[in-house]
């Protein structure tokens, strides 16, 4: 059984490198990228598992890194923004203007990845099911929705 | 951040859970069990919560399956609920779990701390109720397994130290014709107003309803009543059909959702008998 009672040595496999982090059982995922590791491209926004600004994959799937402890991540791959460059997302967001002040841009990138990775067909409810995890304070929603559209058609 | 101190546990059995669970408590600690996080992570920060010890019970292997076998379908309590969304054996678990928080949370809401949690919604525990399930529960004295019917009463009657491992639903139960209504105030990522789920069989209709009361509920008396009398009748002697009171909060007023819940109940009637799995 593995318990974490106090500080530990833990490695992370983030964005295809192996990060070794000091763990404590507190430890949030989002805390521990911004703060031990750097990568401050997921944002804390509400840190209510709301606003979808800190979303990272795991093992590919999106999730909100405000509501899963650090510890947990041990022994899955962890995608963050930083770990995408050059994408046909990230292109069709530069295109479309999917973004206004940008604070939630790199959540919606990576629901966008997971998602066409999953489903390269998406219809619109599905697109819209998986866009309702994300927030855009600055209500670009229109511009998010066509920069997905755009990186659907450029994928096929 | 947060700012509070507790322990980590990730037990591989069900008695490596129990077992530290126990121990944890006799040496004065509150310990709880723990799967997605969703919940708990949000409260703790809020300091809503505060636990001394977390026991995550991902790895145990009854709490991670998922299978149809013989008569029944069996869905483990630490399923993510985007898991048991896309499972095709149970439509009226796929359709109430899908409209639960947004996609990404589902990816971590895991079914059992859906239906076990500190929220008065629990919708996911609709279905199980309107199945007559079987709860599976983990505790010192090995597996029990128990009928939702003596299981479940305003929520799930636990032991402490007891862990839901399993739900298991009868086949034959799961494919029952049904229709469900949820409503919300502010969009469909939001808590529900109302959510009523209907199954039809040869005797009437099962009701199960969540967001009317303080707590998830299956209208027994009103499924008697509608068998005896027109739904106006019915609609009309509401308050002493309920098992509580009509839920007021900042979201609606009473008189307001009982309103919803006379013009759901009133959709889920006409329904009767006529909507396969839709």
């Amino acid at each position: 059984m593995l318990k974490l009672e106090d500080i530990k040595t833990f490695t992370l496999n983030v964005n295809g490198e192996k990060k070794s982090v000091i763990l404590g059982p507190t430890d949030v995922l989002l805390d521990v990228l911004r703060d031990k590791l750097g990568l401050t491209g997921g944002k804390p926004g509400c840190e209510n598992g709301d606003c979808g600004a800190c979303t990272v994959l795991l093992d590919g799937v999106p999730i909100k890194s405000c509501l899963m402890l650090a510890v947990e991540a041990v022994d899955h791959e962890i995608t963050t923004i930083e770990g995408l460059s050059n994408t046909v997302v990230q292109d069709a967001f530069v295109n479309e203007a999917g973004f206004q002040c940008g604070y939630c841009t790199s959540g919606f990138i990576l629901n966008t990845f997971a998602l066409l990775k999953e489903q390269p067909e998406a219809d619109d409810a599905v697109i819209t099911e998986w866009l309702e995890a994300n927030i855009c304070r600055c209500t670009g929603y229109d511009d998010i929705k066509n920069a997905v559209k755009l990186a659907q058609n450029n994928l096929r | 951040m947060i700012a509070q101190s507790f322990s980590y546990y990730k037990p591989a059995t069900f008695k490596e859970a129990i077992d530290i669970f126990g121990q944890l408590q006799s040496e004065g600690k509150k310990p709880l069990y723990y799967a997605g996080g969703t919940e708990i992570i949000s409260m703790t920060r809020k300091e809503l919560l505060r636990p001394d010890a977390l026991i995550d019970i991902k790895e145990i292997a009854e709490c991670r399956e998922l299978y149809e076998d013989g008569d029944y379908i069996c869905y483990g309590s630490a399923l993510p609920l985007t898991k048991v969304i896309e499972a095709p054996y149970f439509p009226l678990l796929s359709k109430v779990a899908r409209t639960v928080a947004d996609h990404t949370v589902r990816n971590r809401l895991t079914l059992g701390g859906n239906i076990c949690g500190r929220l008065p919604y629990r919708e996911a525990v609709l279905p199980f109720l309107l199945s007559d399930s079987l709860a599976v529960i983990g505790s010192k004295d090995g597996i029990r397994t128990e009928s939702i019917a003596t299981a479940y009463d305003k929520r799930f009657l636990l032991t402490e130290g007891d862990l839901l491992l399993q739900l298991k639903v009868d086949k034959q139960s799961a494919a029952l014709p049904y229709h469900s209504i949820r409503k919300e105030r502010n969009g469909s990522v939001d808590y529900p107003l109302l959510h009523a789920a209907a199954m039809y069989t040869d005797s009437g209709l099962k009701l199960a309803v969540s967001g009317l009361c303080a707590f998830p509920f299956r209208a027994e008396l009103i499924e008697e009543a509608l068998k005896g009398s027109i739904l106006n009748t019915v609609q009309n002697k509401l308050n002493e059909l309920l098992p509580s009171s009509i839920k007021q909060d900042h979201l609606a007023s009473a008189e307001y959702r009982g309103a919803l819940f006379n013009l759901a109940l009133s959709e889920l009637v006409s329904k009767k008998g006529g909507t396969v799995n839709a």
